[in-house]
């Protein structure tokens, strides 16, 4: 992730609400090459299955940071 | 023929003759891949005699041939060692649907974008000269990328410079849609019209015109030296110029490419084309631009049909073209996309408030600005990967003015098969950057047509981003279905702890995530964000309030 939504939110969030986290999940800063766009977006983590994986390892690391 | 020809170099000593038996070959092999691996086949199979004859005659790869587009390289590729690939083209994994350096030797330089090779060639051939090399430069462009402004930037340069650089213009009449603007009218001129013919009809057209003697005579002239030289322009531009051939004529091809390698200067060889040509279903420009896979080449149709709801794009045009019932200020702009974009369905409806200014996006958003500062409402609708091409225009034309343009960004996110070129994931940060401008996504086809509406009655520049995907709802009519107001989310699922802030096609994957974390025991809360810039404060102001974490999921970086 470079300067996307999650970029600029991070930003904002981080100067009114010290205390909140955001993460920000997208495209990486990689070049996506020819396939399918649903094989394409699963190897983003761009599905429901990739959202899902991110979420548990965010509860996860913050469960441990508590 | 065509098993014996390993590499270009088996191609060069051939007869006319035999290079015609492998062209028919490349043809034939291109039928049959592509009705299992589809892809672009149109332009290719107009560029097959050109290819071979191109091949055989330059001393590739160590001539540089540099290609436009990329589109129509299929047979290039057929003919530099990766026929037995041609399998897995737009594969994962497999060859790209257009050039790349990393693919092979013989790909001089990278293409997707149109009309950059003139620019290109022009700079191998300033880096030989500089670097005391020899060998010869080709740019092939098409009629339909002569509508770019690059083309123009590098005639000019390249006119001007003394250099061995030979272009090939491949003029077939068409870009995707039949080509529009003057140059194209111009080179149709020089193709079609018997000189004889035109010169004695401008007489006519002079004498009853044209009282003065002295204009009379002036204009005569003019006619005598186009008649001499019909590519009168390009001699003007400083490049030598020859043609128009037959570009099925494999005989013309080859005598004429013989004749021109060896010389020097800036050249421009005139070739005449008919895309699709030999295609079984017929011959027709536009409709083989690209088929799909598992296709019939006898007809052209899909064996197996989709049965997805309609895309984005079909639900856009239609949208676009009752909104503009509506609305008699708004009009629409396409980059010489008027089926890829769906505004072709206004240029049937509303013919005169349709604009398609040919492969020239840059020109669109400062023409559409133009429009905007006298009352208008311009929607222009580019994908997203080739409105890169407009940065400057949509900054410093629309944004820095605040004029009420509408970008409708399609192809936005990950675009499948066509690859790293066509990628709409740069568009997110680029808009975000810009002053004045709103940004938003939708999360189905209803919510498009909601910031469509929206759009052309903001006081500003507004882009949207929709996917190159089917919408994943079944949309009404748009005269049924509100505005939203700019700047706001909708929270979709109230959970706790962790919030996914979902963008525009993410809003349906983050709610099925939500639904199988809920089995899990987690519960989290779900936003549409539709608007990305300005965003809901309060919405955010209460998220803090209530989460720990805020999950952002966008398709782009
Ligand atoms: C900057 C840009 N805008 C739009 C396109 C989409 N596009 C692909 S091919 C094409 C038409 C090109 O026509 P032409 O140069 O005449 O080549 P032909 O297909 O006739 O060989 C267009 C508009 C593109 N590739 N790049």
């Amino acid at each position: 992730m470079t300067n996307g939504f999650g970029a600029m939110l991070s930003a904002a969030v981080a100067r009114h609400e010290p205390g909140v986290r955001v993460i920000a999940h997208g495209v990486p800063d990689r070049i996506v090459h020819a396939a399918s766009r649903a094989r394409q977006l699963a190897a983003c983590g761009l599905d429901a299955e990739g959202i899902a994986a991110r979420v548990r390892s965010v509860h996860g690391s913050e469960a441990m940071a508590r | 023929m065509l098993e014996r020809i390993h590499s270009p170099a088996d191609l060069r000593g051939l007869t006319s003759g035999d290079l015609q038996v492998v062209a028919d070959d490349v043809r034939r092999r291109l039928i049959d891949v592509c009705s299992r691996t589809g892809g672009h086949i149109g332009a290719g199979l107009g560029v097959v005699e050109l290819t071979v004859a191109l091949h055989a005659i330059f001393e590739t790869p160590h001539d540089q041939l540099v290609w436009d587009v990329g589109h129509q390289g299929y047979p290039h590729k057929v003919l530099t060692g990766r026929n037995q690939q041609m399998e897995t083209i737009r594969q994962e994994g497999g060859l790209s649907g257009f050039l790349k350096r990393t693919e092979s030797e013989y790909d001089a330089f990278g293409a997707g974008h149109a009309a950059t090779s003139i620019s290109a060639a022009l700079g191998i051939a300033a880096a030989r000269d500089l670097l005391g090399e020899a060998f010869k430069v080709v740019a092939v462009i098409g009629d339909g990328s002569l509508t770019s402004g690059l083309a123009y930037e590098a005639l000019n340069n390249a006119g001007h410079s003394d250099r061995d650089i030979v272009v090939i213009l491949n003029d077939n009449e068409m870009s995707i849609a039949p080509n529009v603007g003057a140059m194209s009218k111009y080179l149709n001129q020089v193709q079609r019209n018997p000189i004889y013919n035109r010169v004695r009809a401008r007489i006519g057209e002079l004498v009853e015109i044209n009282r003065s003697l002295e204009t009379l005579v002036r204009k005569w002239e003019e006619s005598v030296k186009s008649f001499l030289t019909p590519g009168v322009l390009f001699e003007e531009l400083g490049l030598r110029y020859f043609g128009p051939i037959d570009g099925h004529d494999m005989k013309a091809l080859v005598e004429t490419l013989s004749a021109v390698r060896p010389m020097t200067g800036p050249r421009l060889v005139h070739v005449v084309t008919r895309k699709g040509h030999g295609f079984p279903a017929g011959e027709h420009g536009e409709k083989w631009h690209a088929l799909p896979p598992g296709h019939d080449p006898a007809t052209g149709r899909q064996r197996t049909a989709s049965s997805a709801n309609p895309a984005y794009t079909a639900v856009f045009g239609r949208g676009l073209v009752d909104l503009m019932t509506e609305r008699t200020d708004v009009v629409a702009i396409t980059a010489a996309m008027p089926s890829g974009t769906g505004t072709g369905l206004v240029a049937s409806a509303h013919p005169s408030r349709f604009f398609d200014v040919g492969i020239a996006e840059g020109h669109a958003v400062t023409f559409a600005a133009g429009l905007a500062t006298r009352g208008l409402r311009p929607v222009v609708a580019i994908y997203s990967t080739f409105l890169q091409r407009a940065y400057d225009s949509i900054i410093h034309d629309v944004a820095l003015q605040h004029l009420p343009v509408t970008f409708a960004m399609d192809r936005a996110g990950v675009v499948g098969e066509d690859g790293e070129t066509h990628m709409g994931l740069y568009d997110i940060p680029y808009m975000l950057a810009v002053p004045n401008m709103v940004l938003a996504a939708p999360k189905d086809g209803t919510e498009m047509l909601a910031l469509l509406r929206t759009a052309v009655s903001h006081d500003g520049p507004f882009a949207f981003r929709y996917p190159r995907d089917a919408a994943p709802d079944l949309v009404g009519p748009i005269s049924e279905i509100p505005p939203v107001p700019v700047g706001t989310w909708e929270v979709l699922r109230q959970g706790r702890e962790i919030a996914i802030l979902a963008v525009g096609t993410m809003v349906r994957q983050a709610q099925q995530a939500a639904e199988s974390l809920a089995i899990e025991g987690l519960d989290v809360t779900v936003v549409n964000c539709r608007f990305l810039k300005p965003y809901d404060e309060v919405t955010l102001h209460a998220l803090c309030a209530h989460h720990r974490v805020l999950l952002t999921v966008e398709e782009g970086r």
